[in-house]
């Protein structure tokens, strides 16, 4: 077998295994690294949200209070104006989903489903939390959540106190019977970002697939340049030596000297291999004189 | 800095009321206003200093806004008809306003005095609350919108019957031949018809009148047809138009409509008929 096919064999070998594993390390750290972005997005879209709702309560639903009196405007309802924030930023990203699940709402569009009201539960339970990061199965696949609990604030109690304080343009419109009763301090709202898990494996997939082809186009380049210097600067000058060698064995005295270029490995042995090859011609002739 | 601006501009109205027996200073006039002072109807601006007896009618799309001291804003709405009935700047009530027709919002309070609101069919007096009042010749609204204000209901002579307190949030309604009706919240035919600012708190705009009175645009004689409705309204409020308009007799078309429809003022008659004159002055 020739030294460049055992050459190739154990290159080939030896790249085979850094690829598994490098594919397998980087799989993983991508997958990971796609999910603390997606979750990183998530808070950053929650800290929005919450800017939102801050400015619509602070700035906004001062300047309507006056027509609330004639008509309700969910525009002064910082709920609604996170929602339609979120709903602006899904044009961008259609991804994500944002919820303000309640447990009691004053809207039924808010009212926390199952798994939603577990979540809000466990905050209940868990005070001291002020995040929660979980999977879950849905219909389209799993997907990911990231939520965080909203504590009722004495402003929230003008509206969700009770029906004879709340708005009477609110009442009208939603019922005395939705959203009252609530409590400073009791948490009966989260904040809940979801994605689906996909995105995360697309993201890592896509990220994977660009790394482990970069990494076998790089494999290539280096095998054909290695094999390249190989056959230059190892086999061919061990060719013409064994070429010249051949022809001093069949009794050729006049076989060329090899021509020695460079100062590496091959190009010593070229030089002892010329020095070997006088002495041989030298002791040759002597003896035959 | 803010305290002595509001202590100047309050003296200055104060000097400017006083001086004039002005009862408040148009803030705000979009659209054309005509006012009727005297005999005269002629265009008001802002800046003008409005007097007992003048009446403000707006355009259809017009919103005049009337102060009078920096804690009383009034409203009119368009396509309204307002008699500055009495004003005072001492005693209880610093002005009596008729909406005849049309829409007229007022927030007051205590330190600008009580103020009185009538309408055809309802009156609302108001010291520390916002009132919305809507008027027309087989109906009147008024929606306390905050504060607290009384409502009474007013009969055929223009006096109001018994003042009954109402706290903000109420909502009164009188139809012709009907008793007073009253609701938690304005009706929604109300909501709907209601001019968009008046939806709105009413924005303080008496530092942007100006120091001086501003005169109404030069005018010409109001003649019957236009007079005709102020005629005819209740008579506790029409009491001084005779004295008033008696000097447009003078004008043909102006008697011909008085004689015309004298069945409905019959307080001219001694106007037409003079003692000792004949019956068929022309």
């Amino acid at each position: 077998m020739k030294l460049l096919v055992k050459f190739n064999l154990v290159m080939c070998l030896v790249f085979l295994a850094g690829f598994i594993g490098a594919g397998f390390i980087s799989n993983r750290l991508l997958q990971r690294n796609a999910r603390q972005e997606i979750f990183e997005n998530a808070r950053i879209m929650m800290e929005a949200a919450l800017a939102v709702r801050a400015y619509t309560g602070k700035e906004i639903k001062p300047l309507l209070d006056t027509q609330m009196k004639y008509s309700f405007l969910p525009q002064s309802v910082p709920a609604y104006s996170a929602n339609q924030y979120f709903a602006q930023l899904r044009t961008k990203f259609p991804d994500y989903s944002y919820r303000e699940a309640t447990l009691n709402p004053t809207n039924p569009v808010n009212r926390a489903n199952d798994w939603e009201a577990d979540v809000i539960q466990y905050f209940r339970q868990n005070p001291q939390d002020t995040e929660r990061i979980g999977q879950r199965e849905t219909a389209a696949g799993p997907a990911l959540y990231i939520a965080r609990p909203m504590k009722v604030g004495s402003s929230c109690l003008a509206c969700h106190d009770t029906a004879e304080d709340a708005p009477r343009t609110l009442v009208d419109r939603y019922g005395p019977n939705n959203g009252f009763g609530w409590k400073v301090n009791d948490i009966v709202t989260a904040q809940i970002v979801s994605a689906p898990m996909r995105l995360p494996l697309q993201k890592a997939q896509s990220t994977f697939a660009v790394f482990m082809v970069s990494l076998a186009v790089i494999f290539g380049i280096v095998f054909l340049a290695v094999n390249a210097m190989l056959i230059l600067l190892v086999t061919r000058p061990i060719d013409r030596l064994a070429g010249v060698a051949n022809e001093l064995s069949l009794g050729n005295l006049n076989a060329p000297e090899i021509r020695v270029d460079g100062s590496d490995e091959i190009s010593h042995l070229q030089e002892s291999f010329n020095r070997m090859r006088k002495s041989l011609v030298e002791a040759i002739k002597l003896l035959e004189t | 800095m803010r305290a002595v601006l509001s202590a100047a501009v309050v003296c200055l109205f104060l000097a400017t009321c006083a001086s004039a027996q002005a009862i408040g200073t148009v803030t705000l006039a979009e659209g054309d206003l005509h006012i009727i002072r005297g005999t005269t109807v002629s265009t008001a601006v802002q800046g003008t200093r409005l007097r007992r007896g003048d009446i403000l009618e707006s355009s259809s799309r017009g919103l005049t806004q009337v102060e009078c001291g920096p804690e009383s804003v009034i409203a009119i709405g368009p396509s309204s008809k307002v008699f500055l009935f009495s004003g005072s700047t001492s005693g209880s009530t610093r002005a009596e306003l008729v909406l005849l027709s049309g829409w007229l919002k007022a927030e007051t309070h205590a330190r600008a005095g009580t103020y009185q609101f009538d309408t055809p069919w309802l009156a609302a007096s108001a010291s520390r609350g916002t009132v919305v009042l809507r008027a027309a010749s087989e109906s009147s609204d008024i929606f306390v919108e905050s504060g607290s204000a009384s409502v009474a209901e007013v009969g055929a002579s223009g006096i109001t019957g018994q003042f009954r307190s109402a706290k903000g949030g109420e909502f009164f309604s009188r139809r012709a031949g009907k008793g007073l009706a009253s609701s938690n919240g304005p009706a929604d035919n109300f909501v709907q018809s209601m001019p968009n600012a008046f939806k709105d708190t009413l924005p303080p705009r008496l530092s942007l009148a100006g120091r001086k009175d501003v005169e109404p645009g030069r005018g010409r004689e109001i003649e019957y047809e236009q007079l005709r409705p102020y005629l005819v309204m209740p008579a506790r409020w029409r009491r001084d138009f005779v004295s008033r308009f008696e000097s447009r007799l003078d004008d043909p078309k102006f008697r011909q409509g008085i004689v015309a429809h004298l069945h409905d003022h019959p307080e001219w008659e001694p106007a037409l008929h003079p003692e000792g004159n004949s019956t068929n002055k022309q």
